[in-house]
């Protein structure tokens, strides 16, 4: 079984300091939960091969290390300076590994920092594989299909049976995230990171800005700690809530 | 010279005669591309011809429906699948009301057909033959991307209500057999949510965030519930994955749709997520450190300030406040 796990290194902002490039890194929650997802199939079948692949900056490296000290077998970094869409860093990880064979691809649900739940599907698209979304659980059957448990909108939890290969996005919460062992972590002493630099450009079609939303709509209720009380008590209370 | 007329696809999933992610409305778009648009709509699920008799739609243009009873419409590979039967014509947008469904068949088809996906778009417009999407990121940023056309969206302003159903206009309908994929990804189960009907039945919700910290500290937000009549907590995500409340009191895309009296939230920053979640709530007040919080841009009330100061406070002034009303 071989199998492919994207995670993504992001900054981990305070909630007013984002974009700030000078913010320290972590990896994005739900991708430590793809990992998971493939680390028990691994415990399952043991000849089960887990490449993991970041797409980004150079200095995720050193954090992805983890991965490999948890269990996986190898790691490649896609760097790229350039801020590129989930669309884009999907085809470009798809053409530097569509030819490795990989029976599943697992990755997180979606990024906290850009929140677009489209990398994984994406990815998907460029190999024509079926695949799942937001799942908290994988079964693999006979080796040849995965039954995946997902949750969709409004709490709805829907199993599906897809065959192989295939590719899962993972949701938060199905399983507890193993720490590494220290076997894991002499095994991953000898291992060096895989690094592909790209001069792929930004698409120029497509430019961004940031904008700090303002709270417009509502009244932001302002004075010393009894009056913001005695207000907010006020307003309720007229609305017949209080 | 006459300007081009944009070709834009609107999809929507019914389940059994119902809308599964909610309702567009198609002036609003109309008007968003300043009505130089051709727009398409097409129905995909199950029992499509009952919610077309029953919603007399007020459309002129081209309906095409793919309907099928026995397919598993809320599986994101088949939906696309699908949509892309369509494929032969170039679109220049294509949009789907935001969920997690949508969003899988978007970013599958962008692919597939070359095209840009920008999911959970809170608002849109064309100007100077631009697209100009924006989008909520972290922190309460918002995420403005300017881009040239083909791409396909998932826009989150969808109405829970009926929006179009007024004269029942002629439409063309086309009717295409669905696409055989079922083997590949085939449905075994389907859960309705744990049946927790405390969250749509209460008047007034507290919910807490991760600002919330730990789980002795939801005792603060279930004695904040005590002052209210028919109140519950309620909780985002996160604090259902760090296992402080189980996943029945969660609100969001993932969790329960809710739209109480009162909505008191208590340390949530407030992703798309959980803001499509509750973001009907009749009034919203945010408690957080952050004024600039996402769930700033749809509260009524924003206190910024630690919810440990502030709350104990404000429960100290409410049982008092009751005090002298009773005295009365």
């Amino acid at each position: 079984m071989k199998i492919l796990v994207c995670m993504k290194v992001i900054y981990d902002g305070k909630d007013n300091a984002f974009p700030d490039y000078d913010l320290p890194l972590r990896i994005n929650r739900f991708d430590e939960y793809a990992l998971e997802e493939a680390l028990v199939i691994k415990d399952k079948f043991p000849d089960t091969a887990i490449d993991v692949v970041t797409f980004g900056y150079s200095n995720s490296v050193g954090l992805l290390k983890k991965a490999l000290e948890r269990g996986a077998d190898s790691l490649t970094l896609i760097e790229s300076q350039e801020e590129l869409t989930p669309v884009v860093c999907a085809k470009l990880v798809y053409s530097h590994f569509k030819d490795r064979g990989y029976d599943i691809i697992f990755t997180g649900a979606m990024a906290e920092d850009f929140m677009s739940s489209s990398f994984g599907p994406a990815l998907a698209g460029f190999f024509s594989f079926p695949f799942a979304v937001a799942a908290v659980s994988c079964e693999l059957v006979n080796d040849k299909r995965l039954l995946v448990r997902c949750e969709l909108e409004d709490g709805i939890a829907v199993t599906y049976s897809i065959k192989l290969p295939c590719l899962v996005t993972m949701q938060s919460g199905g399983r507890e995230i193993r720490y590494p062992t220290l076997t894991g972590k002499l095994n991953a002493r000898g291992k060096e990171a895989f690094v592909v630099k790209l001069d792929q450009k930004k698409d120029k079609s497509l430019s961004y800005e940031y904008k700090r939303k303002k709270a417009v709509k509502g009244i932001l209720i302002e004075g010393s700690l009894d009056e913001r009380c005695e207000y907010l008590y006020n307003e309720l209370h007229k609305r017949g809530l209080l | 010279m006459r300007q081009k007329f944009l070709e834009v696809l609107i999809v929507f999933n019914v389940e059994d005669g119902q809308l599964l992610h909610g309702n567009l409305n198609f002036y609003e778009i109309k008007n968003k591309f300043k009505n130089r648009v051709n727009l398409q709509l097409l129905f995909c699920g199950s029992n499509v011809s009952k919610y077309l008799d029953n919603s007399h739609l007020d459309f002129y243009g081209d309906v095409s429906v793919i309907e099928d009873d026995s397919l598993p419409w809320n599986n994101p590979y088949i939906l696309a699948q699908n949509i892309s039967s369509l494929g032969e014509k170039n679109f220049d947008v294509v949009i789907l009301p935001h969920s997690i469904t949508n969003c899988g068949a978007a970013a599958f088809l962008a692919a597939q057909f070359s095209m840009e996906c920008f999911t959970a778009i809170n608002d849109f417009y064309f100007d100077d033959e631009t697209l100009v999407l924006e989008r909520e990121v972290f922190g309460g940023f918002t995420e403005r991307i300017l881009c040239k056309l083909n791409c396909i969206i998932t826009w989150l302003c969808s109405h829970s209500e009926p929006c179009n159903n007024l004269n029942g206009a002629k439409y063309n309908l086309i009717k295409k057999s669905p696409v055989e994929c079922e083997d590949l990804c085939s449905v075994i189960s389907v859960e309705k949510a744990q049946s927790f009907s405390r969250l749509s039945e209460a008047n007034v919700l507290i919910a807490v965030g991760r600002g919330i910290g730990s789980l002795e500290n939801i005792e603060l937000a279930q004695e904040l519930a005590l002052l209210f009549d028919n109140s519950s907590i309620a909780a985002s995500r996160p604090v259902c994955d760090n296992r402080w409340l189980p996943y029945k009191y969660q609100v969001g895309v993932t969790g329960k749709t809710v739209s109480p009296a009162l909505y008191f939230s208590l340390g949530i920053s407030g992703s798309s997520q959980h803001l499509s979640g509750m973001k009907n709530s009749r009034c919203i007040v945010s408690v957080n450190k952050d004024r600039y919080a996402a769930i700033s841009s749809i509260a009524d009330y924003i206190v910024e300030d630690d919810i440990f100061v502030f709350i104990p406070a404000f429960i100290h002034k409410v049982k008092e406040k009751k005090k002298i009303l009773r005295s009365r």
